[in-house]
């Protein structure tokens, strides 16, 4: 859901640019890059990979395409500050070398992918990351992915209509049903690779959950 | 290199170069609700083109196009976490010999 160019007003853009900024800026103070040498790597790839799969879109009821946002895979890993460092590179490396994604939407992109959808699911994901029984927990994960796509398509929609350009009922509706089916794929591919790196074994990342983050 | 983080790269490799080509061009959900709003028409042309839409325009191809295209963004993903992790390795460095420490 990556907004081009043309669709925010001025006030719009420049307001979500202001928040994501200071967000970025927040988070590049919180995560200590330089203590976690170790986790460069993991990070690396995770960050290749949310743009891989960024890429891959499944068809959805025959009518419209989705793909991974990524934003609580990343925030479950390493922390939601560092899901919104990865998640900022992610979105600024498609809009600045393959226009997917608007230069002057760039803030509200990150604001609702890189923020809004990562913070929500941790915060939802951290209801339940201390659950003993496995299963119950990687339904929590789905929920939460499930739940951080739907948060960032309503945050578009609104946007979308402070700009100006769309009633704010039709937007939200449409926005929020066609991101409810596409956020099943959310849900999914997160606990796959979250069962994949966190539970077959654990000296990778640790149990309790994320690296250290402030 | 730890087995799981090589078939982590492994699959994300797979996905940006062999799978990409096969990605659905069905318009994504913000595209399908701007095309129904009847507003698609107010997006505008980039303000300057690097690697539109993952295709090389050089290459007539379209699935190496896309291929080579997902190639070049993981290794730009990666480069910038390094070059992320270097530049705070630098200016750490810097603050600690300034400090005396």
């Amino acid at each position: 859901m990556h907004i081009p160019d043309g669709f925010l007003s001025t006030p719009v853009w420049t307001s979500t640019a202001a928040i994501a900024a200071v967000g970025v800026a927040l988070a590049i103070k919180k995560t200590k890059l330089n203590d976690d040498a170790s986790k460069i790597p993991l990070i690396g790839v995770t960050t290749a990979f949310i743009f891989a799969a960024q890429m891959i879109n499944f068809p959805v009821a025959g009518a419209t395409s989705g793909h991974l946002a990524g934003g609580l895979l990343a925030a479950i890993l390493f922390g939601p500050w560092m899901a919104t460092l990865i998640m900022t590179a992610v979105i600024g490396i498609q809009s600045l070398f393959f226009q997917d994604g608007g230069i002057t939407a760039l803030g509200a992109n990150i604001l609702n992918v890189g923020i809004i959808a990562p913070w929500f699911g941790y915060f939802l994901y951290r209801l339940i990351k201390n659950v003993k029984s496995q299963k119950l927990k990687l339904t929590g994960i789905f929920i939460a992915g499930w739940i951080s796509m739907i948060l960032a398509a309503a945050a578009v929609a609104l946007q979308l209509y402070f700009s100006g350009l769309v009633p704010l009922g039709l937007a939200m509706k449409a926005m929020v049903t066609w991101h409810s089916l596409i956020g099943i794929g959310e849900g999914i591919i997160t606990v796959v690779v979250i069962r994949y790196l966190m539970v077959r074994e654990n000296h990778l990342i640790p149990a309790s959950g994320g690296i250290k983050h402030g | 290199m730890d087995k799981r983080l090589g078939v982590f790269l492994l699959v994300t490799i797979i996905l940006a170069v062999i799978v990409s080509p096969f990605a659905s061009g069905l318009p994504d959900g913000l595209e399908r609700v701007a095309i129904d709003l009847g507003v698609m028409e107010n997006e505008a042309e980039p303000l300057f083109e690097v690697i539109p839409d993952y295709s090389l325009t050089f290459i007539e191809n379209e699935w190496i196009s896309t291929s080579l295209s997902g190639l070049i963004g993981l290794l730009i993903c990666l480069g910038a976490v390094y070059l992320a992790w270097k530049t705070v390795h630098v200016l750490k460095g810097k603050k600690k010999i300034q400090s005396g420490t």
